[in-house]
């Protein structure tokens, strides 16, 4: 392979310029004429028949409208699996945040204020807050006839005495928490009607295609009447996946005609966006004397909340990632979503595969503590490597570095050596591994549209869906466009804010953008720059295109660099012959459903790797949990670009650690209390560790140029590392998160009583 | 938000707006504002005291300190005279809030809003300080401890403000410290805080004044571990003992409340701590 | 109701320039910037000074936009990130956030910079706590914090630089 050029290099963004100077322009930030404002009343019980009278509110000065369900002109709902959510609430609310009515007032402040006037009389139902009682028969049913709304069961080998044979098992019950993305900027849009009818909706969002769709369906709307840009998005993580804003905007814009804008509050973001599953997880975990894993048996209950959102594909990728990246032969794993009037949860990053490493890193550990082996030993002897079959029954055929993982990030940290401290405040060192299988999974077509194209400026535009969330995309595939067509970084114009212009390329999300989106760019900007040359050829007046290469906007022929021509005067060619130099391509990536029975199948790829190392102190007074150090191996396959990657993993560390100690919705009968930043608490930066990033490549050869997503799988090992790091520090397991001081002192005393 | 604001310039027209009805001080306003904007708090007028000079500054005489109830926690944080001789006033100073908060937020402020976790409040009445309050009728003084009424309540009447706050000079002879526990290391409302003062006589505690915030309506003096302290030596202190000592204290008063089974035990960290820092600096 | 606002001149400097404009004195200072004077690089995060996206420096020092009223910056000197650059050509603060990696969404970024600012001015060669301290008002959920520590060291080279020239 040709050495790359623009792959691999730590380009500059090229968003940061706008962003560090203040001009990016978020949803919140745009000002319009004439323009008008809404606000959102929503549910203030989790459980209740309802009736709205908005007479009142409709006659306060200043406001233009509000609106109902009586008022939504399409079907009233949406959902990104299910359509399980109302636009607004029309017979009963099933949590509390729900929207019911959205007031539309020439200024924010009458909005708000003729907001109080809507009239909600709720009849309250009995509702039901933990998904184990809502699995029973008798429980309140949220939507229909029952309240499990998915099942994954995954069979593999024999549960027949598979821990009979074993020399040690251990067995425990886990549960993680409820948390928020807590991205920084809280939602907002704006949106107006267009000359021609077209309805303009400005908002930040993971997926600006499907967005229009849910608008489309929801208001009874051609798809082409609604063009959606993409803002600047301030962080996403999964929080914007589901509508919050879009419907309600455009239905406002549309029937007022005039441009409107909102905003919602940090505590109207806490209510509005989804939640990450909490999971409860019984598991249990055997080794044979020699410490190979041989039989493990998992039950996983998400929880829901209110509505499905993505809890089929959460609760799915929990219970594939189940076994964490260890070769097991006897397994037997059902997962359940059941629906609860708590918050609704959806995308989060991790989305199931982050959850279970609490349990399967932790017994792990236990297993090697009670053969006597390190936590490094048992897992270099039963991780996955080249040639590995998973519990899906899927084989590793490739780029499966996790080995090299495990092994650099016990070296850099100097894991065997132990902190001998005898102070109230003990340190210890952790480590876990884990794996995350990229993209959407099972069968579902995954698929990323790109365009590529030579324009009069001799520039190549790029055309994807695909939304720059901060995480660099933006970026990293205007690299892999550079590289595929053989020009130089600033010779790409990447459009992705307009889904007028732009195909669809999936979701911001599931790690899958590098991947999906980056073979579908590679695909097309490989087959313009075949065409280019091509056509170069006959310009030039040659008898092949072999010889030919593309240097700072000109093509040459190598060995006679004086036989050119720019690439500007290629586009004039091309237009003088009608010839279009425009190339679609699609890109869908492989996966094999599984097996509804047994859940054996293919169900992601490619499948990324890490291991992280952490060193932490706990007070044992106050059961604060400092984290020292951490250590971060990551597999990228390829990578792209690796100061992008360096920030991804950093934000992921720090992530993981927030939800592992800080993060407490403080949910009481599904009310968040915790809803803003004063105590729902996220890490500032005298709380993070020193962190050494150590980036391993494995290139995967579907990847363009080797490059596997990385967006999730580098949160997701900070949790078990920390979890662990404390059982070293001072013996205790955590079996409820977050591992909070109060947590760690009730431990701490039980395990001396 | 459409209250009327008045921005006097000196103490005593500032009094005098305060004579009408309905209005509110504003002072740093990192709490009032939220306040304001979340409607808990609607003022006919405020009056802004962000002009008043003569409320800001710290006063160094032979005898006493006064620190003007606008007077920053930056102010405290940029004094080397507090930095070096109330380093209990400076550590609080440093770790409230961050840069944004103690940069706005006022002595004053902090004081009078009087928040269970108001982190200056123990470490003033670790300091035996006065409040010094301005009226129509003039000055008047409390001690801090009866200034503070409980959780948000302070001993202002209509038409007053707290113009300063005032301890005596520590001696040679003092340290003082403070400690505090939060969920994070900085934007961290105390979930305990503790303040240490001590008098010492050839390493023999003399005096010892330990004030705990967080833990009740409002912060106060632990008297017990206090008598504890007294008479003992500095360098051989037995921290658990006086650690217990204080947390059976804490136990005694908070025992119906369902957080006490972690503070009567997490107040001991904090203490420690508080107590280790006084002993370095005896130390030194 | 509708109350007709109540207003008064206010005059302070701006990003280097005497301005006075007609506000009502007890708008959030925010807003006042935003709505009023269409700087919209200052962001909203939280309402409630914890996320430091809407820092501001006033008279040299930072300050939550948010938790200050609009009566409380007459005569005093007031700078927004768009008051950093000049013309086309960044802060070197600004540049150094560019080339370190240390933007990702970029919310917290405007913030961010402000709060190196008044760090660098104060101090120009912190030491690595100070840097964490300076920016510890300021929550960023991307980066783990790490490049933009990296970003105000660098920072403080390329003002260095600059002086010595």
């Amino acid at each position: 392979m040709e050495q790359l050029k623009v792959v691999g290099k730590s380009e500059l963004r090229v968003d940061a310029k706008d962003k560090v100077s203040g001009k990016a322009i978020y949803p919140a930030d745009i000002y319009m004429e004439n323009m008008v404002y809404g606000y959102t009343v929503r549910s203030t019980m989790p459980h209740a028949e309802i009736a709205v009278d908005k007479k009142a509110a409709e006659a306060y000065p200043g406001v233009l409208a509000v609106f109902t369900a009586e008022d939504v002109t399409g079907l009233n709902h949406h959902g990104v699996v299910f359509k399980d959510h109302e636009v607004f609430c029309s017979k009963k609310v099933r949590r509390i945040g729900e929207p019911i009515a959205f007031v539309v007032a020439e200024t924010m402040t009458a909005a708000k204020a003729a907001a109080k006037l809507v009239n909600v009389e709720y009849k309250e139902l009995p509702a039901v807050f933990d998904p184990i009682e809502a699995m029973k028969e008798d429980a309140p049913k949220i939507h229909g006839d029952s309240n499990i709304l998915y099942h994954y069961k995954l069979r593999k080998g024999s549960m027949d005495e598979a821990f009979s044979k074993c020399a040690v098992v251990v067995e425990s019950t886990y549960e993680t928490s409820m948390v928020d993305h807590a991205f920084l900027q809280p939602e907002a849009g704006v949106a107006y009607v267009e000359e021609d009818g077209t309805i303009t909706l400005v908002v930040a969002t993971q997926y600006p295609h499907y967005d229009r769709e849910e608008v489309a369906e929801a208001l009874g709307l051609p798809h082409d009447r609604i063009k959606i840009l993409t803002a600047a998005v301030g962080g996403a993580f999964g929080g914007r996946e589901d509508v919050t804003v879009q419907i309600h905007l455009t239905l406002a814009a549309m029937k007022l005609n005039r441009p409107i804008k909102t905003i919602y509050t940090r505590e109207e973001s806490f209510e509005a966006h989804s939640k990450r599953h909490p999971m409860k997880m019984k598991y249990k975990t055997g080794a044979l004397a020699d410490g190979t894993l041989y039989a493990m048996e998992a039950e996983i209950v998400g929880d829901s909340g209110a509505h499905a959102s993505w809890a089929l594909n959460v609760l799915r990728k929990a219970g594939v990632h189940a076994t964490g990246p260890y070769t097991i032969p006897n397994v037997k794993v059902d997962s359940y979503a059941v629906y609860t009037n708590n918050p609704f949860t959806g995308a989060m990053r991790g989305f199931g595969a982050g959850q279970v490493p609490m349990a399967y890193e932790q017994q792990i550990d236990e297993i090697a503590k009670r053969l006597n082996m390190s936590p490094i030993e048992i897992r270099l002897k039963n991780c996955f490597k080249v040639g590995s079959e998973t519990a899906t029954g899927q084989v590793l055929e490739e780029s499966v570095p996790l080995t090299e993982t495990i092994l650099k990030a016990a070296e850099a940290m100097n894991f065997e050596a132990k902190d001998q401290s005898s102070s109230r405040k003990k340190k210890g060192k952790g480590i876990a591994s884990i794996f995350y299988g990229t993209g959407y999974g099972n069968g579902f077509p995954d698929v990323s549209n790109a365009r590529a194209e030579l324009k009069a400026d001799g520039r190549i535009y790029v055309y994807a869906g695909a939304t720059e969330v901060g995480q660099g995309a933006k970026t990293a595939l205007s690299q892999i466009a550079a590289e595929a067509v053989g020009v130089q970084l600033d010779a790409i114009v990447f459009i992705n804010e307009d889904t007028s212009k732009t195909p669809d390329s999936g979701t911001a999300a599931a790690s899958r953008q590098t991947y999906n989106t980056g073979n579908g760019i590679k695909i097309a900007c490989e087959q313009l720059r075949l065409e280019m040359l091509e056509l170069a050829k006959e310009v030039l007046k040659l008898n092949t295109t072999v010889g030919l290469r593309i240097n700072n906007g000109i093509v040459e022929v190598k060995s006679l660099p004086g036989r050119n021509i720019s690439l500007e005067a290629l586009y004039a060619e091309a237009a003088k012959r009608g010839k279009n130099l425009k190339i679609d391509r699609t890109f869908v990536a492989h996966s094999v459903r599984m097996d509804d029975e047994t859940g054996q199948g293919a169900p992601y790829w490619p499948y990324t790797f890490a291991a992280f190392g952490v060193e932490v102190e706990v007070d044992t007074d106050t059961g604060k949990v400092d984290v020292l150090n951490a250590v971060c191996a990551q597999d990228v396959g390829k990578a792209v670009n690796p100061m992008l990657i360096e920030g991804q993993i950093e934000g992921g560390f720090a992530m993981g650690m927030s939800w592992t100690l800080y993060e407490d919705l403080g949910l009481q009968q599904g009310k968040i209390k915790n809803n803003n930043f004063s105590n729902y608490i996220i890490p500032t930066s005298l709380d993070m560790p020193e962190i050494k990033n150590i980036i391993v490549e494995a290139p995967e050869s579907t990847a363009p140029f080797g490059a596997k997503g990385i967006g999730e799988p580098v949160m997701i090992p900070a949790m078990p590392a920390i979890l662990n790091a404390i059982n070293d520090a001072v013996g205790i397991r955590i079996t409820k998160l977050p591992a909070s001081p109060q947590e760690i002192v009730r431990l701490l005393k039980e395990k001396q009583a | 938000m459409n209250i009327k604001v008045y921005t006097p310039d000196v103490l005593d027209e500032a009094v005098n707006f305060l004579q009408q009805d309905g209005g509110h001080i504003i002072a740093g306003g990192t709490d009032l504002i939220i306040e304001l904007r979340k409607e808990k708090l609607k003022p006919e007028f405020l009056v802004d005291l962000t002009f008043v000079n003569e409320l800001r500054g710290i006063l160094v005489s032979d005898e006493t300190i006064e620190i003007g109830a606008m007077t920053t926690f930056e102010d405290l944080i940029n004094s080397e005279y507090i930095k070096a001789e109330l380093p209990s006033l400076w550590e609080c100073a440093i770790n409230m809030g961050a840069c944004q908060i103690q940069n706005r937020a006022t002595i004053g402020g902090n004081i009078c809003n009087a928040a269970a976790a108001a982190d200056s409040i123990p470490v003033f009445m670790a300091l035996e300080a006065e409040c010094i309050i301005a009226g129509a009728d003039g000055i008047r003084k409390m001690s801090i401890d009866s200034f503070i009424l409980g959780t948000g309540k302070n001993s202002l009447q209509k038409g007053e403000l707290l113009k300063a706050v005032a301890f005596k000079r520590p001696q040679k002879s003092e340290i003082n410290s403070f400690a505090k526990l939060g969920k994070r290391n900085a934007l961290a409302i105390s979930t305990i805080a503790c303040a240490v003062r001590v008098k010492v006589d050839n390493r023999i505690i003399t005096e010892a004044f330990v004030s705990t915030g967080s833990l009740g309506s409002k912060a106060g003096r632990e008297l017990g571990v206090e008598v504890y302290l007294m008479g003992k030596s500095i360098t051989d202190l037995n921290i658990d003992e006086a650690a217990e000592v204080l947390s059976a204290e804490v136990e005694e008063r908070l025992k119906s409340r369902a957080s006490i089974a972690y503070k009567k035990h997490a107040v001991k960290g904090v203490f420690k701590e508080a107590i280790e820092k006084c002993i370095k600096r005896a130390n030194q | 109701m509708h109350v007709e606002a109540l207003k008064e001149k206010i005059s302070f400097k701006l990003n280097g320039k005497e301005i006075e404009v007609e506000a009502d004195p007890s708008m959030r200072l925010i807003d006042f910037l935003r709505e009023v004077l269409g700087l919209t690089g200052t962001k909203e995060g939280c309402g409630e000074g914890e996320c430091g996206a809407c820092t501001v420096i006033i008279d040299g020092s930072t300050a939550n936009s948010c938790l200050v009223l609009t009566s409380q910056i007459k005569g005093k000197e007031l700078y927004t990130i768009e008051g950093l650059q000049k013309g086309e050509e960044l802060h070197p603060i600004q540049q150094a956030f560019i080339d370190a990696g240390a933007v990702q969404c970029g919310f917290c970024t405007p913030g961010m910079v402000l709060s190196a600012k008044v760090l660098l001015d104060k101090q120009p060669e912190p030491a690595e706590g100070d840097i964490k301290r300076a920016i510890s008002g300021n929550l960023c959920r991307c980066t783990g914090y790490k490049k933009i520590e990296t970003a105000i060291k660098m920072a403080s080279d390329y003002m260095k630089k600059d002086g010595a020239e």
